[in-house]
C-alpha cells in the first residue's frame, strides 16, 4: 500500500509543474466594463484622415494595441491580416480593430503604408486610451464583448491564439 | 475707463496664471502618488515612459474636469489595482510588512536580555 502511495506522490510531483505550465500565462482574465467615447483618427495613408468616435463595443471586438517601433507588432501583422480574411470569408460576427498608441502619427502612417493591415487601424489623438484599457505595453490584444473586457493577451499574437480567445469569449 | 479695462485684463491674466499653476501642481502631486506600472521604482511624475505620459494626460484631463484627488486615485486603483499607489494603505500583507521590522527588533532585544540574565545567574 505504501509503495502505491509513494508512486502517486512521485507522479504528482513530476506532472503538477507540467499541468500548471500548460496554462498560457500571457492570457489574462479581466472581466471589467469599459466605457469609451473617444475621437480617433483613422489611419489609411491619406493626409486628411477621417475622425471616428470609438464607443460602445457592442458585440464581439478584438482590439489590438500596437506601435510602429515595436518588433513583435510588425511580426504579428500577417497573422492579424489572415484572421481578418477569415472574418470576411467565414462571415464571423467579430470586429478586429488596431489602435496605435505610444507613437507619433506620422510613424503610424508610415507603418500602415509599409505593412498594409487589412483591418481598421486608428490613432489615439488624446494619448489616453491605453489607460482606459490598462495597457502595460505593446503588443497587447483585448477580447471585448458587449462593452466588457473579458481577456487580454500580452505579446505577439497568432491565429490559434485569436481563435482560442474567441472560443473563450463566446462561451460567456 | 481705459485704465479700468487694462487693470481688469491684467487681473484676469494673473488669475489664469494662478489657476494653471494650481492645476499643474495638482497634476504633479497626484502623479507623484502613483507608481509607473512599467518602470522600476519610479512614480508617474518621475517617469518619462510612454505609459506614464498617457497617465499624466489622463490626470490632467480629470483635474481640468474638477475631479478630486481621491476620485482620480480611485480611478487608477480600479484600472491597475492597489499596487499602483506609491504609498499603499496599511492593511493585510503590507501592514505585516511594515510591522515586522520593529516586532523583530523588540523580540530580539527581549531574547538578548533574557540570555544575558540567564548567563549572569549561572556566573
Amino acid at each position: 500500500m505504501s509503495s502505491v502511495a509513494n508512486l502517486v506522490l512521485i507522479l504528482t510531483i513530476t506532472f503538477v509543474p507540467y499541468l500548471s505550465f500548460s496554462k498560457d500565462p500571457s492570457f489574462i482574465k479581466i472581466q471589467r466594463d469599459i466605457e469609451i467615447n473617444q475621437e480617433m483618427t483613422i489611419i489609411d495613408g491619406e493626409s486628411n484622415s477621417k475622425q471616428i468616435i470609438l464607443k460602445d463595443f457592442k458585440g464581439l471586438h478584438i482590439v489590438n494595441f500596437w506601435a510602429s517601433w515595436c518588433g513583435p507588432c510588425i511580426e504579428e501583422i500577417s497573422e492579424l491580416n489572415k484572421f481578418q480574411e477569415k472574418i470576411f470569408t467565414e462571415n464571423l460576427d467579430v470586429n478586429l480593430i488596431g489602435i496605435n498608441i505610444f507613437d507619433k502619427k506620422k510613424d503610424a502612417v508610415k507603418f500602415y503604408m509599409k505593412y498594409k493591415p487589412f483591418f481598421r487601424t486608428v490613432f489615439d489623438n488624446n494619448n489616453t486610451i491605453s489607460v482606459k484599457f490598462s495597457v502595460m505595453g505593446v503588443p497587447e490584444t483585448y477580447f471585448v464583448k458587449d462593452g466588457k473586457i473579458l481577456f487580454k493577451y500580452m505579446g505577439k499574437i497568432n491565429q490559434q491564439i485569436l481563435q482560442r480567445g474567441i472560443d473563450e469569449v463566446t462561451s460567456y | 475707463m481705459r485704465l479700468l479695462v487694462i487693470n481688469f485684463a491684467v487681473a484676469l491674466f494673473f488669475i489664469f496664471l494662478l489657476n494653471s499653476s494650481f492645476a499643474t501642481n495638482k497634476v504633479y502631486d497626484i502623479s507623484n502618488e502613483l507608481m509607473c506600472p512599467v518602470c522600476q521604482g519610479q512614480t508617474v511624475a518621475e517617469s518619462n515612459s510612454q505609459l506614464a505620459l498617457s497617465m499624466k494626460e489622463v490626470i490632467k484631463i480629470k483635474v481640468s474636469k474638477g475631479e478630486s484627488k481621491k476620485e482620480i486615485l480611485d480611478y487608477f486603483i480600479s484600472q491597475y489595482g492597489e499596487t499602483i499607489l506609491a504609498k499603499p494603505p496599511l492593511k493585510g500583507f503590507s501592514l505585516l510588512l511594515w510591522l515586522s521590522p520593529p516586532l523583530i527588533l523588540v523580540g530580539s532585544i527581549i531574547f538578548w536580555i533574557r540570555i544575558v540574565r540567564k548567563n549572569k545567574k549561572k556566573v
